[in-house]
């Protein structure tokens, strides 16, 4: 076991690998009540085409949540059950790159742990309880396709991405779920929920030595020494965009815009990724965060009213900023945006002092988000599996410089890789 | 754990929640005052300008850069019910000294702020004029925002529905068709009101004790005490079950179901909480294991309760067709309970849920402000927290649930052209 200490940041943090491959991370937290477990695979909604051992399989889209759901099933009943008798809340969720299962717990922690470990690493399918769950899972399609953010957000995606599986949604479709089979399950469980392909992440005040104990005899009980080789299999996706504009109607009150800057690029080492991944926040800040006049030229104009959001994804396979808003007029908006892109690109609009605000703003947050050990949890387990280190960050925030900033705002912004999607009301 | 000093400070009540575990100060302050449909509006648009724009600080983007430069101190406002009460509350959350490498005294200045937000309203003039209307723009949009979360909206549609005569139908976010009417002098006066007769309290947690005291000073001073009482609205008596039914484009329909009880004593309400746990306020409550995993009748279903007043309400996300079974299903659930058809076991199960949920409460700067502001809220001589849930036992369950009377049930369902029969 290693211990790593971040004496600025006052966080201390174990780590382990086991002889199976499985990494545990403990991080210890004096004072608080609360512990939280992530056991996470590195496995999404992305991963559905893959070689494992030399063999190929494709499996139906919405799969990995599906497993997600089946797994607290098990013969002898529902194991979230069992969490609330032993004190804890469960919970779980499935990504495009991961699924995550957590719980917390004040007290019985290794009982609640073990619980954890058992119904992740053990499953149980038969033809009946799959069945079941396709009708459970079509009413959660449902729900997510009434909501109009969530169809806003994959119209979006479907109109930059041609064949990267991050546009599909994560719970698949009604034809694609009634096409999955036990047997898919127990591929998926053996291949991606092997310890080597998972992570471990225990938040709260320990007895570090005795816990780390536990979870490595529990591991080294299971027997398991071979190592699988898995490739995932991703499609070729050009740089160009499929759609450029697209309008989609809804029982809604109000008209939605989202535009979507797709940015294909040479795949960066993980360090790499992850600047550009806090300059491109940085950069979206200063130009239209809440301390930029902008913000509030558009504001006052009346273009944008505080249901206006924008985001940067930065991941292995791809990236992409994404603007939203409601709007009476989105194409009066849509233009003062792309206007505001070229003047913030041609005049010297990034400086030294803005950035210093945005590295001491940023900062605090960080340091505020590590009240949370829930927040540790997910984003150390986030971090972990992106190649990086959460707490880290403080460093990289620091290096970064504005030059770096105005370049990568150049690169993602371009308006040739823009899409738009307009969501209005009927009639 | 931690450790509480209450004092005042310049005839405002103050509260220090000391604690070492957090690498940030949190200070919120809170005024309360009776709910009234002539006021809240005004008060959820007044606070969101105070916030904004101050004397010192005449621009947002000034404002926010003012305080990014203190390592992101986070400014927030929010309002609340509690009982008959409407709470607005403004929050401060800023970094620990320790963490930050340059010299600056980070509670001081942040106090100061505060200090600007409460006052600035007392000058609005002209000059604010056209920040008011955008101001105003801002909040209407955020409320009819709110219409088109199909499980908002209809809560709403119920809570309308129950409430038809009642003052609680008025949410503490405010009315929207109000917004219009309001001009800057209403704002101004609300403000005036506000700071004169709301019953205020500063709470500061984190790593703090008595010598923070100075800085708090800094936040506002009264000439004499102001207090107000505080009481849940008296108990209405259920009559004929009210139905409303709307209809909407969607695939999932809404089904929502409003209940009173009448409860006497603190312990009652305690008994309340716990029925609702076990009903739908938890994951393994009857609704959540029986309506949707056993019998799939919901995708989603739970309970939740107005504790001091005495209201139970439950949402689901239903399938059209399974619309009157899912009714039937809920209504048999409660019924269990009445008939003590429920287990010892599964009710200390709760209880023990419901310390873990409290403990986690304390892990959380504002759940811990928030707990400590209860306290405050609480009449003398009533029993503590773990007292009152101790004693809660299988015949107060049955009691309190044969107290819940079924008042208003609300469907959204699908528009009435694919309307199934």
């Amino acid at each position: 076991m290693k211990l790593i200490e971040y004496k600025d940041i006052d966080e201390k943090v174990y780590r382990h690998t086991n002889a199976n491959g499985l990494e545990t991370f403990i991080v210890q937290k004096p004072g608080y009540s609360k512990k939280f477990a992530t056991y996470t695979a590195k496995y999404g909604s992305m991963d559905d085409h893959f070689t494992v051992d030399g063999e190929s399989h494709r499996v139906p889209d919405g799969i990995a949540h599906f497993l997600e759901h089946k797994m607290f099933e098990k013969e002898d009943g529902d194991v979230f059950n069992l969490f609330s008798k032993y004190g804890a809340s469960a919970n779980a969720f499935t990504s495009y790159d991961r699924t995550s299962y957590l719980f917390s717990a004040t007290d019985d922690f290794d009982k609640n742990l073990k619980l954890l470990m058992n119904m992740v690493e053990q499953p149980y399918f038969t033809d009946e309880t799959v069945e079941n769950e396709i009708g459970i899972i079509n009413e959660e399609i449902k729900m997510y396709q009434d909501n109009p953010g969530y169809r806003l957000y994959f119209e979006t995606l479907n109109q930059m991405y041609h064949h990267l599986p991050v546009k599909t949604d994560i719970a698949g479709t009604q034809a694609s779920i009634s096409k999955i089979t036990k047997e898919h399950l127990f591929l998926c469980h053996s291949t991606f929920y092997h310890p080597s392909n998972m992570v471990l992440i225990l938040v709260g005040d320990f007895d570090v030595e005795a816990l780390m104990t536990f979870v490595d005899e529990h591991q080294n009980a299971r027997g398991i020494e071979y190592i699988p080789e898995i490739e995932r299999k991703l499609p070729e996706e050009p740089a160009d965009i499929v759609q450029k504009e697209n309008i989609i109607e809804m029982d809604v009150q109000e008209t939605k815009i989202m535009l979507g800057f797709k940015s294909m690029q040479e795949s960066l080492d993980n360090t790499a990724r992850q600047r550009r991944d806090i300059s491109m926040i940085f950069a979206l800040d200063m130009v239209f965060g809440e301390q930029s006049e902008f913000y509030y030229e558009m504001m006052d104009s009346g273009l944008i009213d505080d249901s206006f959001n924008y985001s940067h994804m930065e991941e292995a396979s791809f990236a992409h900023t994404m603007i939203a808003l409601n709007t009476q007029d989105p194409k009066t908006f849509r233009n003062r945006f792309i206007q505001i892109i070229d003047e913030v690109k041609q005049k010297e609009f990034f400086t030294e002092e803005k950035l210093s605000n945005q590295k001491r703003e940023i900062l605090g947050d960080y340091l505020a988000s590590l009240n949370s050990p829930e927040y540790i949890a997910n984003q150390f387990t986030k971090y972990h599996l992106d190649g990086y280190d959460l707490y880290h960050l403080p460093e990289i925030i620091d290096d970064i410089t504005v030059d770096e900033v105005k370049a990568d705002f150049i690169d993602v912004m371009d308006t040739d890789y823009m899409v738009e999607c307009i969501l209005k009301p009927h009639g | 754990m931690y450790n509480v000093i209450k004092s005042e400070v310049n005839n405002i009540p103050v509260v220090i929640i000391e604690t070492g575990k957090f690498k940030t100060i949190t200070l919120q302050i809170q005024l309360r005052s009776k709910m009234t449909r002539d006021r809240v509006t005004a008060r959820n648009l007044l606070s969101q300008m105070m916030i904004k724009r101050t004397d010192r600080h005449k621009g947002e983007a000034e404002l926010m850069n003012h305080l990014a430069h203190y390592y992101g101190a986070h400014l927030t406002t929010g309002a609340s019910r509690k009982g008959q009460d409407h709470i607005v509350s403004f929050a401060m959350e800023f970094v620990n000294d320790k963490f930050i490498k340059e010299d600056m005294n980070v509670p001081q200045e942040m106090c100061t702020v505060l200090n600007e937000v409460l006052k600035t309203p007392f000058n609005y003039d002209g000059a604010f004029q056209a920040f008011f209307e955008r101001e105003k723009r801002l909040y209407k949009n955020r409320l009819k925002s709110m219409k088109d979360n199909r499980a908002q909206a209809s809560f709403q549609a119920m809570v309308d529905t129950m409430f038809e005569h009642e003052d609680y139908k008025y949410l503490p976010h405010g009315v929207l068709e109000d917004i219009d009417a309001l001009t800057l002098d209403d704002v101004k006066a609300e403000h005036k009101k506000m700071m004169a007769e709301d019953d205020m309290v500063i709470l500061a947690a984190g790593s703090v004790n008595e010598s923070i005291t100075e800085e708090l000073s800094l936040i506002y001073a009264r000439e004499t005490p102001v207090e107000q009482t505080h009481q849940p609205y008296p108990h209405a008596a259920v009559g004929e079950v009210k139905r409303e039914t709307d209809h909407q484009q969607i695939e999932q329909a809404k089904l929502n179901m409003g209940f009173r009880a009448d409860l006497d004593s603190a312990t009652m309400r305690m008994a309340f909480n716990v029925l609702n746990q076990m009903f739908g306020g938890s994951p393994s409550s009857y609704l959540f294991s029986n309506i949707r995993e056993k019998q799939s009748l919901a995708y989603q279903i739970g309970s939740q309760i107005d504790m001091r007043n005495g209201y139970m309400f439950v949402m689901g996300g239903v399938d059209p067709e399974n619309l009157k079974k899912a009714e039937t299903g809920i209504l048999e659930e409660l019924e269990r309970f009445r008939n003590g058809d429920f287990k010892d076991e599964f009710l200390n199960e709760i209880k023990g849920m419901m310390r873990v949920n409290r403990k986690e409460i304390m892990d959380k700067p504002k759940g811990l402000i928030a707990l400590e502001y209860n306290h405050l809220l609480k009449s003398e001589g009533t029993p503590s927290w773990e007292a009152q849930l101790e004693s809660v036992d299988r015949e107060m369950i049955i009691e309190v649930s044969r107290n819940v009377k079924l008042d208003t049930i609300y469907v959204l369902r699908e528009s009435e052209k694919n309307e199934a029969d």
